[in-house]
This record gives structure tokens, sequence and C-alpha cells, in this order.
């Protein structure tokens, strides 16, 4: 719509049928008397046009002059509107009415919505608001949000946060639960396994140790002080433990040596499954493998699909070997620290390593211990508080 | 002899003959539309013809379901599928 038939719109105009010998010249007498014109149309040998309510007034002169006769066949606009509306008072009465009884409806709460509540029911929380003012039917206006939001946290000590809004004629009470974190119950601190204090911190609680004691597993470190609240023992204990591994080593073994007899065949493998192309023969009763790859087909995604490679085998015969003790020792030694460090958690500070060995004419016999150093300390918590008293 | 008088005017002021010579300007839209400026009237309408009269002749616009989008003293604007503009000078 342009700006002049948004304001013709706004001001009223009209629709004109020019009939007569030359309506052209009606057109040009308007234009030429300052007439707004717009959207000239012919139309079943009738010219139509739109001007202006105000001009179409002095068009009847214009009009004879061009021995036109205009008449309006539509109305369009505001004050057109207006005086359709004015003769009908009972419409725009009920109108009215109807207006403001749902003004004055949206103003009142049809609806309650209730988030975010898993552990506090929504009938308790919904009983709590309507106490406060916020029901089916209450008018929004008196609903006091922050009294409200206020109630609801004190009456439930398990909702952290509350917030309230209105979404047109629904309320909204968005609640969030309080997560507590699962934390075991206050009580003493005693020694999961046995070694020799190094040193004691306590946050609370009463030291039972001191550096350099020696203390066994299930030992009392720092005890807690019931009375006075729920102080449970809090601190750390840290202690000289040690790990130990015993590895027998023997000293002799038997290793496969190759004869030099060998057998070789072509094997053919399609994806995952193998064929042997030219077996010759029986195997060995012990044997080794070698393989060489010789031709692989296929590209891309379907490379090595299929594969061909020669395959040998080596036969072997099993032969004693004899092992000195030193490397005996040595092998049992380094079995036994993998071993070690592969067990130890992972907050223990490896010290030192000790060996000591011993054996007879067939096996030496290893015994590796390892010192460290770790927080020896756990919580047991009070009977009482067992399921958590925080 | 005044009309070769102006442009040799215009042309040395270097100002739009259209304005010096008091000339109609035609903007043609492709095919759905012409602004005519400084026309002199409307001479005939048809819906596939349409005569507006200018300074030194006629012009002519012929195509299918043309309408007089809006006519004031100095503007015309037609729309419609436009086939033909034709000057016709006197």
């Amino acid at each position: 719509m342009t700006l002049r038939r948004l304001i013709g719109y706004v001001l009223g105009y009209v629709r004109v049928q020019a009939r007569g010998k030359n309506p052209e010249r009606l057109v040009n007498l308007c234009v030429c008397s300052g007439f707004p014109v717009w959207d000239i149309a012919l139309i079943d040998d009738h010219l139509y046009f739109s001007t202006t309510l105000a001009r179409y007034k002095q068009i009847r002169p214009l009009a004879r002059k061009s021995m036109c006769v205009p008449r309006i066949v539509k109305r369009v606009g505001i004050p057109f509107l207006i005086g359709k509306i004015r003769r009908r008072p009972v419409f725009i009465l009920v109108s009215i009415i109807l207006l403001a009884v749902l003004f004055w409806l949206s103003g009142s709460v049809w609806a309650i919505s209730v988030k975010g509540n898993v552990k506090v029911s929504r009938s308790d929380i919904l009983r709590v608001a309507s106490d406060n003012g916020l029901a089916i039917g209450a008018r929004k206006s008196y609903v006091s949000i922050d009294n409200l939001q206020q109630a609801i946290a004190i009456e439930f000590p398990g909702i952290s946060w509350v917030y309230i809004r209105f979404q047109g004629t629904l309320a909204v009470i968005e609640v969030v639960e309080k997560v507590r974190p699962d934390m075991p119950g206050p009580g003493d601190i005693v020694a999961r396994k046995d070694g020799v204090v190094e040193s004691v911190l306590v946050l609370s609680g009463v030291p039972l140790v001191q550096p350099g004691q020696t203390v066994k597993k299930g030992d009392l470190l720092i005890a807690g002080v019931p009375s006075g609240g729920i102080q449970g023992a809090r601190g750390n204990v840290t202690a000289k433990t040690w790990y130990e591994v015993v590895n027998e080593e023997p000293l002799s073994r038997l290793e496969p040596v190759r004869t030099g007899r060998k057998k070789e065949a072509r094997v053919i493998r399609v994806r995952d499954t193998e064929f042997l192309l030219f077996p010759w023969g029986t195997l060995f009763e012990w044997y080794e493998i070698e393989q060489y790859p010789i031709t692989a087909f296929g590209k891309g995604e379907v490379a090595f699909a299929v594969e061909i490679f020669m395959r040998v085998f080596f036969e072997v015969t099993w032969e004693r070997k004899e092992i000195s003790i030193e490397e005996a020792v040595a092998n049992a030694q380094a079995r036994g620290k993998r071993a070690i460090e592969s067990r130890l958690p992972s907050s223990a500070k490896l010290i030192d390593f000790s060996y000591e060995a011993s054996g007879d004419a067939e096996s030496v016999l290893v015994r590796v211990v390892a010192g460290t150093i770790e927080e020896i300390g756990e919580l047991a918590p009070w009977p009482s508080y067992e399921n958590g008293g925080w | 002899m005044r009309k070769k008088f102006r442009m040799e005017l215009s042309e040395i002021l270097e100002l739009p003959m259209d304005i010096s010579l008091d000339l109609p300007r035609v903007v043609i839209v492709g095919d759905l539309g012409v602004l005519i400026s400084n026309h002199r009237g409307l001479i005939q309408y048809s819906p596939g013809r349409i005569v507006v009269g200018v300074g030194a002749g006629q012009i002519t616009i012929s195509g299918d379901n043309l309408e007089i989008e809006e006519v004031g003293k100095e503007q015309m604007a037609v729309r419609g599928i436009i086939k033909y503009v034709e000057m016709n000078t006197v």
C-alpha cells in the first residue's frame, strides 16, 4: 500500500464510476484541479477511479464540464467505518462489554503449573501457594510473588530455589530441589593397612598416633568428637608401607632349536579365511613358522581382500638350557619389580626396593620388597551416622 | 528558432534537455509498467491502449490489462503488460 493509499484509508476515499462520452476528460479536470486520482481502470465500458472523500464533494462542476455522470460505487476508509459503527450501538456496547470481560478474566489465574519438583509433592506446593494467595481464580495483581517465593522456600527446606512467573493466565512455579552430596557420615579415621606413621595432619578430631609409631590395619588414628554436634574426625595420616612379591625362577629351561628341516606352503587368504594351497606331506611334530607376502589384490576399501603368501615351517627340537644363578636372580627381581609396580595404588609413592635370594639346585627364590609412602587413613563412620549424617 | 536557442543554451550550461526544453521523460520498467513525467493529460484510455498527451505530441502505450496506477499533475504511472511505447510528435 502506497503512502497515498494509506492516507486515503485514514481520511476515507471513494471509488468513482464515471459514465459519459469522455470520462478521460473528467480525469484530466480532476488532476488539474488538484484531486489525487489513482487506480484508473476501464471495466464494462465504464471508467473507474479512486479519489479522496473530501475532494469528491467538489467533483460535480467538473462532471458537468466534462458531461460525465460520476457515481460512488465503493466507500473505503476509517470515516466510513466509524459511520457504520455508529449505526449499530448495541453491537458496539456488546463488543466493549466483551472486551472488558476478556480483559478482566485475563487478569486472573486459570491454571497453575509446578516444574522441577521430584521429592516435594505438587499438592504440598499448591497448598502453600494457595495459603499465600495463588490459587485458581485469584487475581494476578493481588499475588505477591516475592512473598510467595519466600513462603515456599521456608516451608520446604528441601527446595533451594523458587521462581514464580505468569504466562498469560498460567502461573508457573519453578523449583530446584537441594541435591546432597553422597558423603559418608562423621566418624573416626582408622588405618586401612599396616605401616609406620610418617606424618599426621589433623583438620578436626584428636590424633592418637605420632610419627614413627607402628600401626596395624584397623587401628584408630584420629578420633572424632561426638559431643557438641557431629564433629567427625578429618585429616591425613601418611605412613611407610611395604609391598612384597616372591618369585621362583628355574635354573634351566627348555628352548626350541631348529634342526634344519623345513617345509614350504603357499597360503591364500580371502578376507579372514585361509586356504593352504600346497601342503606337502605331514607337518613336523614341533615347528616354528615364518611367512612372506607374495601378492595382494584389491585397492582402497577392499585392499588386501585377497592375499597370497608363503609360509615356511621349520622343524624344531627342545633342548634344555642351563641358566646361571645370577641371570635367574636378575630375571626374578625384574619380574617382581614389575609385579609390584602394577599393584601399587596411584597415591603411593615408591621409595626403595630390597631383595632377598635363596634357592636350591633347580631354582632360585627371590623375595622383592618395595617400601612406599602413602595415605593410610580412612573414615570409619559412627554406627548411628552410617547412612550419612551431613 | 527558439527551440534551437534553448537547446544550445542547455548544452552550454550542461542542463538536462527535458527540463530546459519542457520534454516528457518516459521510464519503462521491463514490461511491467511505464512512468511518464511532464505529461499533459490523458487522451484515451482502454485496457489495451493508453494515449497520453505530452508537450510535443502524444505517447501511445499498447499492451494488455493496462491500468493507470496513479495520475498527478506532473506524473502518470501505468501498470500492466507493456508491449509497445510509441512517441508521436506533431
